[in-house]
């Protein structure tokens, strides 16, 4: 493997620009918008750097922090510096007990106590067996071994705060990585909840990010790439791409053609799908039959002396029968970074809202709405789920949509995405890191993006450089 | 500064000053020169000019009408001259249930000499906000019953205590009158609107809450559907800042004479300030005025926003090169801490 053009330039297409590069590999970026890091990227909120997408990264998974030391970050991470997250119920906010993407690490937890009835805590306790098979949802797996209350009252707001999707939409295996065996050798999903966590401490807390936030991830690996000698374009999309004899041909509008003999496309299915639809068909159908959700993320700066108690912690989860609130979660960021302090006056408060629930829940779509709408509910959802009466003079907003960003991994999508493996390692020199295929979140693209360097390096061991 | 009212992200701070249009330019003492005050101000082009004399000097970052609290009442027809030296003289002052009675209803038409100045203000300003004031009903009846500016208010509070019927009388008509000039001044294009309470100060808090914050609140919301920032401001006002802000005011303004750290907390540090740079420091060396603007500039960082401006009135011999000197250095400090 002598040369590579990298599709995308995101963190993963990043990622392995960068590995590719220590390789000894000739490796060219392009990405299509005016900046690099995807869903990694700043954005100005009152003249103040914010994560515009992405503002941290769970570590139950060593790739992402593992990357950061490579990277010369180490000393730059940050840990959530209160990690009492709540779940916004109709009866107000709530304690979220320590657990797995809600499931909890223990019945016994005085939190869980305080989310069920009595009925329900006896039922959780009482963990009935159900064999997992790929095609089974969250609803099915939990639902069914701790009850449907664990689910709705817990799990459910965890899980459609982080995938925009509900329990009983979303395969278990695809969310729960690994948890099937855990839960053979601890005997219980409680169990496995509470190995699964080991030492990461209370709920919340399994997450790191960056001082400054994670778009100092994207800043440190565009220098990286550069150190390494990755050629890096922006403002360049590429229109098509063609598999030649002993190569790949790529053309990049209004810049010419390219030829690689690897090329890592690190863009959105959607994207993909069209880039693969000449060249490669049948992957390209399959790329086009994942699903993705849209969330637009709501920034508010505040000013609101009531605020100052940090009535929430770092943030909360709005359960769905939190009718008077459109938004599925809100994060107090300044409450929980203490980076923030050095950034704001007295009274002043970051607020961040993400919105977008998969379509099933026709009174919480937000789609239709302007940015200004949005913006407007998003300060009354502000209020009503931190309970402030006073004023709230909000100073500077943004609105971002990530329209398809997030991976909908509906029953079945563990298997849709080990079909396309198979399809991709059938084509010489291609490797395919849309982020629905890697897992979740950035650890998760991190991993897959190490993962597939190494596999397509691996596969042209042996030629000569 | 218009957005720093409305507690929004500003890209400076925001800074004028009370009185900026007066005494201490030469400028205003050339064009004043053979023109009684009360004339200067309800001629529209003398107005006009006077009001954009500090804009063009200093970079101020808002105008204020060129007026005085008399002069509506100049207008509705009662018999008030400004005294030089003095202050306002009403020559018959007002004492009693008749001469509340007697007093003339303000006719906005009156006032078009105002709306004029503000027309031709307005369109040399451009996108840079004029403040609109009017004298708020307390210190309105204060000259009115006095007849002249007075230190201890001694026959106003004995009138207010004595017989209410005739103090509320008093103050529903000033109010009435004041609220008449603050609207024609808002419909005539003024940015934000300003309510002075100059004497205030001197009454307890009991005493403003029954006497006068009713009053006050029926100017501040019978301007409310205008939907421009309302600042009231008052001097000695440490103990009124609360009551003040329940009359319905967007901004509070404070005077010298309580640190601007100690006012935001007492207000709650949830409604934007403006102030308060002592007067007096204008004559102090340099660097001691500076540390000054700093630590106001640091104090007003825990308000949602934060106007600058002096605690009260530019006094007639301040040095205009100090207030511009105020006036860059404030625009300079960041904005971000």
């Amino acid at each position: 493997m002598t040369s590579a053009v990298v599709i995308g330039g995101g963190v993963s297409g990043l990622v392995a620009a960068w590995r590719l590069a220590l390789l000894g590999c000739a490796v060219e970026v392009f990405e299509a918008t005016d900046d690099f890091g995807g869903a990694v990227c700043p954005q100005l909120l009152g003249g103040k750097v914010i994560d515009a997408g992405a503002e941290a990264m769970g570590i139950a998974r060593p790739s992402g922090l593992e990357l950061f030391s490579e990277l010369g970050l180490s000393d730059v991470v940050v840990y959530p510096r209160r990690t009492d997250a709540r779940i916004a119920t109709p009866q107000g906010l709530q304690k979220l007990p320590p657990g797995v993407l809600g499931v909890p690490a223990s019945t016994d937890d005085p939190l869980v106590a305080a989310l069920l009835n009595e009925e329900e805590i006896q039922r959780a306790r009482a963990e009935r067996d159900v064999t997992i098979t790929s095609e089974m949802s969250v609803d099915d797996v939990v639902g069914g071994r701790l009850g449907s209350a664990v689910v709705q009252k817990i799990v459910d707001p965890v899980v459609m705060g982080v995938h925009a999707a509900a329990s009983d939409e979303l395969e278990f295996t695809t969310l729960f990585p690994g948890m099937d065996s855990l839960i053979e050798q601890e005997g219980s999903l409680v169990g496995a909840a509470a190995k699964m966590r080991g030492g990461l401490g209370p709920s919340g807390s399994a997450v790191a990010s960056l001082r400054g936030g994670m778009n100092q991830l994207t800043a440190r690996l565009v220098e990286a790439c550069v150190e390494v000698g990755v050629k890096l374009n922006v403002n360049t999309p590429v229109g098509g791409l063609e598999r030649l004899e002993n190569c790949w041909r790529i053309n990049v509008d209004m810049v010419g053609v390219s030829h690689a003999d690897t090329v890592v496309v690190a863009v959105p299915p959607t994207v993909a799908a069209k880039l693969l639809a000449t060249s490669a068909p049948h992957l390209a159908e399959q790329v086009a039959a994942l699903r993705t959700t849209s969330v637009k993320v709501v920034h508010l700066l505040v000013h609101s002396p009531e605020l100052d108690l940090q009535p929430t912690g770092p943030g909360l989860l709005v359960r769905r029968d939190r009718m008077d609130v459109a938004a599925k979660a809100l994060t107090h960021s300044n409450a929980k970074w203490a980076w923030w302090e050095d950034l704001l006056s007295p009274h002043e408060h970051v607020l961040r809202l993400s919105y977008g629930r998969s379509h099933q829940f026709a009174s919480n779509v937000t789609d239709g709405l302007t940015d200004e709408e949005l913006l407007a509910k998003a300060e009354n959802d502000a209020r009503n789920l931190l309970g402030v009466r006073k004023r709230f003079y909000v100073r500077a907003s943004t609105v971002t949509a990530w329209p398809g960003s997030l991976a909908f991994a509906a029953p079945g999508h563990s298997k849709k995405v080990a079909h396309i493996a198979e399809s991709v390692q059938a084509i010489p020199g291609i490797s395919l890191l849309s982020s629905p295929l890697a897992g979740n979140g950035l650890a998760g693209v991190v991993a897959f993006a190490q993962a597939e360097v190494s596999r397509i390096a691996s596969t042209h061991q042996g030629e000569v450089p | 500064m218009i957005r720093a009212a409305r507690g929004d992200a500003i890209d400076r701070h925001p800074v004028w000053f009370m009185r900026q249009a007066g005494r201490s330019l030469p400028e205003y003492r050339k064009v004043r020169e053979g023109i009684t005050m009360l004339d200067s101000c309800v001629q529209p082009e003398l107005a006009a000019e006077i009001t954009l004399q500090p804009i063009r000097r200093l970079d101020v970052d808002a105008a204020v009408l060129f007026s005085d609290i008399v002069v509506p009442l100049f207008l509705a027809g009662v018999d008030v001259e400004i005294a030089p030296g003095v202050g306002p003289v009403i020559n018959k002052p007002i004492r009693s249930a008749a001469d509340v009675a007697e007093l003339p209803d303000l006719d906005p038409a009156a006032l078009a000499p105002v709306s004029e100045a503000i027309s031709l203000i307005v369109e040399e300003l451009g996108p840079k906000p004029l403040i609109g004031f009017a004298g708020a009903p307390f210190t309105l009846a204060s000259y009115l019953v006095e007849g002249q500016p007075s230190r201890d208010h001694l026959t106003t509070k004995a009138l207010m205590f004595s017989d209410p019927d005739t103090w509320h009388a008093l103050l529903a008509w000033a109010a009435r009158v004041s609220t008449t000039f603050l609207r024609v001044q808002g419909e005539a294009g003024a940015s934000a609107l300003q309510l002075f309470d100059s004497w205030v100060g001197t009454l307890s808090l009991p005493v403003y809450d029954e006497y006068v914050a009713p009053h006050s609140t029926d100017v501040l919301n019978g301007v409310a559907d205008l939907g421009l920032p309302r600042i009231h401001f008052g001097t000695k006002t440490s103990e009124l800042l609360v009551a003040m802000r329940a009359c319905g005011a967007d901004v509070i303004g404070v005077d010298d004479r309580t640190p601007l750290s100690v006012a935001i907390k007492r207000l709650g540090s949830d409604i934007p300030v403006q102030g308060n740079i002592d007067p007096a420091m204008l004559f102090t060396p340099w660097p001691m005025l500076q540390a000054h603007v700093d630590e106001i500039l640091r104090a007003g960082r825990a308000a949602p926003g934060h106007i600058v401006n002096l605690g009260h009135g530019v006094p007639p011999t301040a040095d205009p090169d100090v207030l511009a000197r105020i006036v860059e250095y404030v625009h300079q400090v960041p904005v971000q801490l």
